[in-house]
């Protein structure tokens, strides 16, 4: 009714209003994006932890730790200490050392696991979003397929074929999360397919393969970058699961999920072994959900294929 | 910016005739990354009663704004008003607060605009929409709201309206619900009517069918109609006055004939040269050269200075101020000695 | 004069209801039967209202989707026997310009790439040259060469509207599909945009298939107009002809309906009353015959088939024997057989 608009209100737009004249502007859309999330302090505050832990695993050797290997069997389980900030293993290993290791161990597995499941499902998600018909149909049933699974026994079946370590246990998890990959990707796709834009360069006689890698994923970065920050937290929680199980991580190396495993073994001795390396989980996990958040904020007001 | 107001517009025997609708000196802010911005720059206009104003301009030109801020509804964390005055019946509408806007707001004023379809409620039959908003705004029972939606959908020649009062908006083409739209609108028996692009999104035939529709109740209500469109085609159709509109100010304000007859502003003779109607030879039109400044980069001076090939440096110097002469305004230094070209 | 592009009998419905089983039930037949030549460097205008099936009309030309039936050829070849791969080549010689320039340039990319996507797909330019052809068009569309590693949205409406005509232009193309291409652009920019179109035209001899309900434009830049009415063709003509003397009923309504830009000449009082649009068209007769003032008995029988009327082609049985005045409303002794007319007498 005409009297509608009395009760809600109607933003003019200001940045209609103001149309961008194309000749004072120089920022681009992504610098945009970049500038929302910056103002988003819980987003910047987990990107913050992440850069940390990124810069821990890579110059972690460079500290001046003990060696994560070291044994000293007299001084197992001790609690935090001037010599050991966080205490010892059952071995007596300086738990410090080992969950610096642990980061860099971890940070690979959980990029292993990422990179099959992107690789694995952002292709197919696509093409399936941008053909449709019967290539749709066929991928979509696997996907589905693979998703009604439990994550966990799909990827204990496969750890068990291919045999335990990290990097089978990566790859099991990679393809647990590939159909994850495979909706999001499919569904921008499917989306951004629909914009004039697309038909234009169709119409212009571009082959689907250029338009897929330079027009369709260019446009469907957005949910696909969003959907990748909260995985990492889901690989990495299941990459613990794993190696708890003892099927990924294998000794003496050390993961987060594998030095619970260990600490858990010891917990009737001492509860205290499980406390570093569960925080560091929690933590990062709830990091890359953060930034996932955030990342979905800042890209929601911008219709870049979400 | 301090300026006179517009001289009221005088009947053929040179009587001062009532304004239903005054704005003074209108001037709106909005909160953009460019920090404030002045959107609307000192906007004066009068909507004599039963006649018809015309508010063209571009995007970006201030006309919906305006509108707007003549509704109450800009929004507040964006927009406010920063100057000016809107005096409607005794009352200045820019001091009122939202609870005493939305009694004359749909009651005095209404409001149609181009999207006729999303103003209608897609669960409720056309008549009970109607009704409803009688009921309201008039205190009525239900079976008189009733009557009173079928009467106004026969106003609007809506053919069968009893049967098609109790059917959904999803029967209806896109000129039907231009037509219920118009029927709320003034089944409250308003004084003015802000029509808001009400025809753009028609079709050609179905558009003049509208038009008329409107010029045809305009005369038997005695209604006032602020019409707000691009479209010059549509405002001679339509419009008793023309207000032109550039880069938040009127630049140009006068009897429909006078204006396109003989604009007194450069951008008003630009926007006539450019139609297709106005091309000498086959093929080639009048452009103006540029495009409209965003408003945080408009100039110092006559914000059409850049795109104008009558500009000299006195136009850059600093504001203009809008000149009234014979019922008839412009905001143009150089409107005496320039001869501009009109409708041929 | 040899032809660009001749549509044969085309046709194509879309699919708007199924059956719970998937089985297609209702369908709305958006072109029917359309025939239609372009010849080389002509503008060929196809106007009419919303739904009238104009665009797609445009869109079946260059195979961008599939008729259901009838004939396209481009420049003399089959374009329906064309392989995929063949039709892909072919598009360097065919273009389509759009309404929204704001969303038919990839957000994404920057300005130079868009322009220069065209040459890469179906030259062999090298990059360099490829950069040198893009500066140069955009300096020939009235952009500046900085302009070229920018994103889309800094762009306005009539700038981006240039780079799309850029884009089209690039590898020469035989003929442009402009799918309303002013309609979206502000009054100022509109005239600039056509004016540009024009040169271009004249400078390359390229021909334009050009869908517009804008008829005072089509006035101005068609050598030919297609006047479509619910899918159909009710009348075509070279532009001096139309409007000279519309012939068919619609086609009348369409041009008394054009408000003119002057106070003194208002159309409300010369208006053609048609009756509201009353759902789908009718199964059988004249698709226009429910809105018609002149329809009469035959025209719900049999559709009227394009004929030849004083050098128009004509779909309308009362196409030769009704003097336009009379047409309008007024005028003494006006037919006026229907009585469900919206307008007030």
């Amino acid at each position: 009714m005409t009297e509608t608009p009395t009760t809600e209100v109607v933003t003019p737009a200001p940045e209609s209003t103001l149309a961008a004249d194309g000749t004072t502007t120089t920022r681009r859309s992504r610098s945009r994006v970049m500038r929302r999330l910056r103002r988003n302090r819980g987003a910047m505050i987990a990107a913050g932890f992440i850069a940390l832990l990124i810069l821990v695993a890579a110059l972690g050797g460079l500290l001046p730790l003990p060696d994560p290997n070291k044994q000293d069997l007299v001084n197992r389980l001790s609690g935090p200490s001037g010599d050991h900030w966080l205490g010892t293993d059952s071995f007596g290993r300086d738990t410090l050392s080992r969950l610096v290791a642990a980061t860099r161990v971890t940070l690979l597995a959980a990029t292993e696991g990422l990179l099959v499941a992107v690789v694995l499902g952002v292709p197919l998600g696509l093409l399936a979003g941008y053909v449709g018909g019967a290539t749709d149909a066929i991928l979509s049933r696997i996907a589905d397929g693979l998703l009604s699974l439990p994550g966990l026994v799909l990827a204990l079946a496969i750890v068990g074929v291919a045999g335990p370590g990290l990097t089978n246990a990566m790859v099991a998890i990679g393809i647990v999360f590939a159909p994850r990959f495979y909706r999001v990707g499919r569904s921008a796709a499917q989306s951004v397919s629909h914009e004039t834009y697309i038909e234009a360069v169709r119409a212009d006689g571009v082959p689907t393969s250029r338009i897929l890698l330079r027009h369709i994923l260019p446009n469907s970065s957005g949910p696909l970058l969003v959907q990748a920050s909260f995985a990492v937290g889901f690989i990495i929680t299941a990459e613990a699961s794993l190696s708890f199980l003892g099927l990924g991580v294998q000794v003496p190396d050390a993961s987060w999920g594998s030095m619970v495993r260990e600490g858990f073994a010891h917990v009737h001795e001492s509860t205290f072994a499980i406390i570093p390396p569960a925080v560091m989980i929690t933590l990062t996990v709830f990091a890359f959900s953060q930034l996932g958040d955030g990342l979905r904020d800042a890209l929601g007001r911008d219709s870049r294929g979400s | 910016m301090a300026m006179k107001a517009l001289p009221l517009p005088t009947s053929p025997d040179g009587d001062v005739t009532d304004a239903v609708l005054t704005v003074t000196d209108l001037s709106v802010e909005f909160q953009t990354e460019h920090g404030r911005v002045r959107v609307l720059d000192g906007v004066d206009l009068q909507v004599p009663s039963g006649k018809t104003l015309g508010l063209v301009g571009e995007s970006g030109s201030g006309k919906t704004v305006t509108s707007l801020a003549i509704m109450g509804l800009l929004d507040r964390r964006v927009g406010r008003i920063s100057s000016g005055s809107i005096q409607f019946e005794g009352q200045d509408l820019a001091a009122l607060d939202a609870r005493q806007l939305r009694r004359i707001q749909g009651a005095k004023i209404s409001m149609i605009f181009q999207e006729a379809r999303r103003s209608l409620d897609p669960v409720f039959t056309i008549g009970d929409q109607i009704a409803e908003s009688v009921r309201i705004h008039e205190g009525l029972s239900r079976r008189e709201a009733w009557k009173r939606a079928i009467e106004m959908l026969q106003l609007v020649q809506i053919p069968d309206a009893e049967r098609r009062a109790r059917e959904y908006p999803h029967t209806f083409s896109g000129g039907m619900c231009q037509r219920v739209m118009l029927a709320s609108a003034l089944a409250s028996r308003p004084s003015l009517l802000i029509a808001d692009e009400p025809t753009t999104a028609l079709d050609v035939t179905v558009q003049a069918q509208m038009l008329r529709l409107l010029r045809t109740l305009q005369e038997e209500m005695g209604l006032a109609i602020l019409f707000i469109t691009h479209d010059l085609g549509v405002v001679s159709e339509m419009c008793d006055r023309v207000a032109v509109m550039y880069a938040g100010q009127i630049v140009e304000e006068g009897d429909a004939t006078q204006v396109f007859g003989h604009p007194r502003h450069p951008y008003t003779e630009g926007l006539i040269q450019s139609l297709p109607e106005s091309a000498v030879a086959r093929g080639r039109l009048a452009a103006i050269p540029g495009s409209v400044p965003p408003a945080h980069a408009w100039p110092q001076g006559c914000h059409f200075a850049d795109r104008c090939r009558y500009a000299v440096d006195a136009c850059r110097s600093g504001p203009i101020p809008l000149l009234s002469r014979d019922g008839s305004a412009t905001r143009c230094i150089r409107a005496d000695e320039l001869s501009l070209a009109g409708v041929r | 004069m040899t032809d660009v592009l001749r549509l044969s009998g085309i046709t194509k419905s879309f699919v708007t209801g199924r059956t719970l089983l998937g089985k297609p039930n209702s369908y709305f037949h958006a072109v029917r039967g359309v025939t239609l030549s372009v010849a080389r460097g002509e503008t060929v205008a196809v106007v009419g209202e919303s739904g009238a099936g104009k665009s797609t009309v445009g869109r079946l030309a260059l195979r961008l989707i599939e008729p259901d039936d009838g004939g396209i050829e481009f420049n003399g070849s089959d374009l329906r026997a064309a392989s995929k791969e063949d039709l892909r080549r072919l598009r360097g010689r065919m273009r389509m310009i759009f309404q929204d320039p704001y969303s038919s340039l990839d957000p994404s990319m920057v300005v130079g790439d868009t322009v220069a996507e065209p040459l890469l797909v179906h030259t062999k330019m090298s990059a360099a040259e490829r950069r040198a052809k893009v500066l140069d068009l955009l300096q020939r569309v009235g952009m500046d060469t900085h302009h070229m590693d920018r994103f889309p949205y800094e762009f306005s409406g009539g700038q981006l509207q240039r780079i799309a005509i850029a884009r089209a232009i690039t590898t020469d193309p035989d003929l442009i599909v402009c799918d309303e291409p002013v309609a979206a652009l502000d009054m100022s920019i509109r005239a600039q945009v056509v004016n540009l179109l024009r040169d271009l035209q004249v400078e390359r001899g390229m021909a334009y298939l050009f869908i517009t309900h804008d008829l005072s434009l089509v006035r101005l830049i068609a050598d030919r107009v297609v006047v479509m009415y619910a899918g159909q063709i009710v009348e075509s003509a070279t532009t001096e002809q139309l409007f000279a003397e519309p012939r068919h009923p619609y086609t009348r309504a369409l041009l008394a309906a054009v408000p003119v830009p002057d106070p003194n000449r208002r159309k409300s009082q010369t208006a053609i009353p048609l009756a509201a649009v009353q759902g789908k068209p009718p199964a059988k007769g004249c698709s226009f015959a429910p809105r018609c003032p002149l329809a009469t008995e035959e025209c719900t029988v049999e559709a009227p088939p394009l004929a030849e009327v004083a050098g128009h082609d004509v779909a309308c049985y009362h196409a030769d024997h009704v003097p336009v005045a009379e047409l309008s409303e007024g005028a003494p002794g006006t037919p006026h057989p229907r009585t469900e007319l919206l307008d007030p007498h």
